[in-house]
């Protein structure tokens, strides 16, 4: 049985925090539908289970953390999914490579998506939660329970995923256009 | 610093965050400014990086989604804390009172009371109850007779166009709602004539307080002794 909590705390909390929960939710799951349905979950959860919000002012992360337990869950119980294996998930940059010369392009919104949907899940929610504002790595550790560290380096694999996808890069090196053509 | 660990720095740095300590951070910018192909790839990642950033907050948010989650709140506290045979089981007592309009309707009931102390309301005693209430502003005596280990929440709660002190005690899975009700906006004479109703498994009951004031308290489980402080006597 969970506590009650205002009604008016709870539509405070859902003005604060749907959109962005919202744009997590679509980003990790790639579905309009499941989106939406992961966000309402994530409120009902929250009114439900108040009395577990230990400290006022991490409301925000707790809100993320309710969602992707509860994305967490849903995968449980899918089918596997298509993903690139872990290994080739981008390694750390090669000093020995040119630095790439052309200006950035805008990157498509659906593109990302498409990038974001190959990932596994362990790369692919910090990496989201990364290029949202304001999540720190320390707040990304601490979202996934894992040493800054680990976060750290599934990161800078995670980018250098997305941007041999998504960011033009003329002067590739023989050798990283060999290894992007398995993506 | 050397372009090989520069390099590395760069695949961790992040613009605006100090996620490096400071002579880390000095030793980088020293070693950009000298060399145009690491300051040439720093610059492209920070390029990258916002666009990015843009492309992953572009995520239009639907129509209407606002709406739909507090609906779908309203209805999972409905559900929660508001049986429909509250209502009848008001109706019923209304009905005995000859006061139509005495008890609330469901709807002016569910759940708007302001939400005091959440976590460090456990364990209080009534005295407390009493002075946190009266430091808002709200002089009132509660009743004594309760046991209030198992008050979850206190706080006002509309009650017939007025706003009252309440209680909720929550215990065994069930529940008792108590309105302190005074004779300034209510005919505390009249609901004290009638006591008790009954109906689909919620009590309505009227308990006489200091002068002038009367508890209405609405429960489930039948009986109200689960939320006093001694059992019952034996009859
Ligand atoms: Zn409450
Ligand atoms: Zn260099």
């Amino acid at each position: 049985m969970g506590w009650p909590v205002s009604q008016r705390t709870v539509q405070q909390l859902v003005d604060a925090y749907y959109e962005a929960l919202y744009r997590y939710a679509y980003r990790l799951t790639g579905s309009v539908a499941d989106a939406e349905d992961l966000t309402q979950e994530t409120f009902c959860r929250a009114q439900r289970h108040w009395h577990q919000l230990r400290e006022q002012h991490r409301v925000r992360a707790w809100l993320f953390g309710i969602l992707r337990n509860a994305y967490r869950h849903r995968l449980r119980d899918q089918r596997p999914q298509r993903h690139v294996a872990i290994d080739c998930v981008g390694d750390l940059p090669d000093p020995g490579s040119d630095p790439a010369s052309t200006p950035v392009v805008e990157i498509d919104p659906n593109e990302l998506q498409r990038a974001l949907d190959e990932l596994p899940e362990e790369f692919r929610t910090p990496i989201i939660l990364y290029y949202f504002d304001n999540f720190s790595y320390r707040d990304i550790a601490e979202q996934m329970d894992l040493p800054i560290g680990t976060v750290m380096s599934r990161l800078a694999r995670a980018k250098a995923h997305l941007r041999r996808l998504l960011v033009p890069s003329p002067v590739l090196s023989e050798g990283q256009r060999r290894a992007t053509d398995g993506l | 610093m050397d372009c090989r660990t520069a390099r590395l720095f760069l695949a961790f740095v992040r613009p605006g965050a100090s996620e490096f300590d400071a002579a880390d951070a000095a030793a980088l910018e020293e070693h950009l400014a000298d060399c145009p192909e690491c300051s040439l790839l720093a610059e492209h990642q920070t390029r990258s990086d916002a666009a990015l950033h843009r492309a992953m907050n572009a995520v239009s948010v639907p129509e209407g989604l606002r709406e739909r989650i507090l609906q779908r709140l309203a209805a999972s506290r409905r559900r929660r804390l508001w049986p429909a045979a509250v209502a009848a089981a008001s109706l019923a007592l209304a009905a005995a009172l000859g006061y139509g309009l005495l008890l609330p309707s469901p709807v002016a009931f569910d759940l708007e009371h302001e939400v005091f102390h959440q976590s460090s309301q456990l364990g209080m005693e009534p005295e407390q109850v009493e002075q946190v209430l009266a430091a808002q502003g709200i002089a009132t005596t509660l009743p004594r007779q309760f046991h209030y280990l198992s008050l979850i929440h206190f706080g006002l709660e509309e009650f017939h166009g007025q706003r009252v002190p309440f209680l909720l005690f929550l215990r065994d899975g069930e529940w008792a709602r108590l309105y302190v009700v005074d004779q300034r906006h209510f005919d505390v004479q009249a609901l004290m004539a009638q006591t008790r109703a009954d109906s689909g498994g919620c009590t309505v009951e009227v308990i006489p307080g200091p002068p002038g004031t009367a508890y209405v308290v609405v429960y489930t489980g039948g009986s109200l002794a689960r939320f006093l402080r001694a059992a019952p006597p034996a009859t």
